[in-house]
């Protein structure tokens, strides 16, 4: 059995995975919007409020991981030779544009969500402040998808750059991370795009054409995920950790959780979409199936960075 | 497009290119303010004279009010209570005895890392948290090659070694120092601890650690068998903040050229994608 010198727990891969699935799907859905396409309105619309839950639960666990000295983050920026400096700053800047945008898309009451919150008269007077236009709509949102990718391409450079950790000190890391980001950004607006027609009270049309065009975005994602994977496992200078990756540990999780659910069976499940999309099965179908593999690929995605995260601190 | 927003555009953009260069520039500034000179004060260890009686052990818990009672078995890490440990190690037959302790090194990975500015390297040589300011990151637990720091639980801080510094400032040796009777640890001037380290090396035909190791530590080790064999990590001569910022350019450089490939694709995608379906105005 390995030993395992934690410096980094749960709360921290957590951290890490809420962000990185706030980042990935705030890009996400600026790009929907920016395409101008009136189809993906939906995916922008709940890319905007997955972003903006993310971001919060993100920062709700690395606020548990500091524990007793939360109220001490102010000391956070006096370093400025610190990765970790630089990503609270990246942090604190991408939130306000996640925020504007979700309150934007709020405000617009198109779903059962804004409809809700619009009841309130305290929060219906605030989201009532966000009725931008598309214009300076999608001026916040290029400005946030740029912080978006500054905040989580922080998270993969506060990894790789710590030579201490032969695992993690790798440039492969980092992109395994980034593309891993995207994936869970495209997967996760395809969650909340295939639960969206129970959101909205127009039962709003979600055309199989979208989701099959966010499935269409992630497979290859997955694909080069997987390759680096491979790349990571086959050339980098750390052979107990890979051992603890491969036959140890960390086995189960890697190999079931990761390759198994994360990109095997995704993998299988989207060809099958194909087929029955061929075959004109029911809309209903294939909305489940779609549901189905895109929740498997968030799984693995987790189950990722917990193998990357607990991998990187096996000292023997 | 309005000649207005084009220039608010250039400036977004501009404001975009300048965040990145500062985030870059910062992390990347070199580590040399964290640089010590040779006049810093170190530790000498020589492990072919330590017997393991562990009174450098006791001495750091008394003089630090450290917890915990020190037997012939315990303590065997180190701890947030524990800042100095005798590991026995057998090798090739042998038994040897290893200190551990914070290394003080030169260029320390933690002091470069630490978000708060806890963790400063004095003039004078060590390395110390203040946990008044320590936020319980346990960014310097994982940046730690020697895996130093250790994490209070209880209190939500760091801490470790601090080289006595309250003796040290008061012309004293460290308490452990000063309570080794076999003549195992010594404590000067970086220089004069190298030059002890050299001339034992050769007297016992040994090894030496801590000259180069990492950019050079405050602790050099003299053994008569090669220390890497005794649990203390191979490393290259590079300090640890000069690792952290040839990876953090090296990341960029790469991001440079993917993030202009992408922009390049996505410009010629765009040209021959036909028009969609316009939203007039949501």
């Amino acid at each position: 059995m390995e030993i395992i010198e934690f410096g980094w727990e749960l709360e921290i891969i957590l951290y890490l995975y809420f962000l990185e699935l706030g980042g990935g799907a705030f890009i996400v859905s600026t790009a929907a919007d920016f395409s101008g396409d009136v189809h993906k309105n939906v995916i922008a619309r709940l890319g905007a409020y997955l972003a903006l839950i993310a971001v919060i639960l993100g920062i709700v666990f690395v606020a548990l991981d500091v524990r007793r000295q939360v109220f001490r983050f102010l000391n956070m920026f006096t370093t400025l030779t610190s990765i970790m400096m630089w990503g609270t700053i990246f942090l604190f800047v991408f939130l306000p544009p996640v925020l504007i945008t979700a309150l934007t898309w709020l405000s617009y009451k198109e779903d059962k969500i804004g409809i809700f919150l619009s009841k309130i008269p305290v929060i219906n007077k605030i989201v009532d402040l966000f009725q931008l236009t598309r214009g300076q709509r999608l001026a916040v949102e290029v400005f946030g998808s740029f912080m978006a990718i500054l905040a989580v391409g922080y998270a993969g450079v506060l990894f790789c750059s710590i030579a201490a950790r032969p695992f993690w000190y790798t440039q492969i890391l980092f992109w395994i991370l980034f593309v891993a980001t995207m994936s869970d950004g495209v997967v996760g607006v395809g969650v909340m795009t295939a639960l969206a027609p129970r959101l909205s009270p127009k039962s709003e049309k979600v055309s199989t054409k979208v989701l099959s065009g966010l499935e269409k975005i992630d497979t290859p994602l997955l694909l080069i995920t997987t390759a680096l994977l491979a790349v990571q496992l086959a050339l980098t200078s750390a052979p107990t950790e890979i051992n603890a990756i491969l036959r140890g540990g960390l086995m189960l999780p890697f190999w079931i959780g990761v390759v198994g659910i994360g990109i095997v069976l995704p993998l299988i499940l989207a060809s099958y979409v194909k087929v029955l999309e061929k075959r004109e099965a029911p809309h209903e179908k294939v909305y489940r199936l779609m549901l189905v593999t895109f929740s498997l690929v968030l799984i693995g995605a987790l189950l990722l960075r917990y193998v990357l995260i607990v991998a990187g601190q096996v000292i023997g | 497009m309005s000649k207005n927003e084009g220039v608010t555009r250039r400036k977004f953009l501009k404001l975009c290119g300048l965040t990145s260069i500062a985030a870059a520039i910062g992390i990347a500034s070199s580590a040399s303010d964290v640089n010590a000179s040779p006049d810093t004060y170190s530790f000498m260890f020589d492990a072919s004279r330590c017997v393991n009686c562990r009174k450098c052990v006791t001495a750091c818990k008394r003089w630090n009010n450290l917890k915990g009672e020190v037997t012939e078995t315990e303590p065997e890490e180190l701890s947030a209570e524990t800042w100095n440990v005798v590991n026995e190690v057998h090798k090739a037959g042998n038994t040897y005895f290893i200190k551990r302790q914070c290394m003080h090194c030169m260029e320390p990975a933690c002091v470069f890392g630490c978000p708060t500015g806890a963790l400063k390297k004095y003039p004078e040589g060590p390395v110390v948290v203040d946990t008044e300011r320590c936020i319980g990151c346990r960014n310097c637990v994982v940046a730690c090659p020697f895996g130093i720091p250790k994490f209070d639980e209880k209190v939500g801080v760091v801490r470790k070694c601090w080289m006595c510094y309250n003796r040290v400032k008061s012309g004293l040796p460290t308490a452990c120092v000063e309570s080794c009777p076999y003549n195992a640890l010594f404590f000067g001037t970086r220089d004069e601890m190298l030059t002890k380290a050299k001339a034992r090396k050769n007297e016992i035909n040994g090894y030496i650690y801590g000259e180069t190791e990492a950019g050079g530590t405050g602790v050099i080790y003299v053994s008569s068998a090669p220390l890497t064999d005794l649990h203390l990590p191979t490393l290259s001569d590079k300090s640890q903040p000069t690792l952290m910022v040839d990876m953090v350019k090296s990341v960029i450089e790469v991001g440079a050229v993917v993030a202009s490939a992408a922009f390049a694709l996505l410009y010629f995608k765009a040209r021959r994608t036909k028009p969609v379906e316009k939203l007039k105005e949501v």
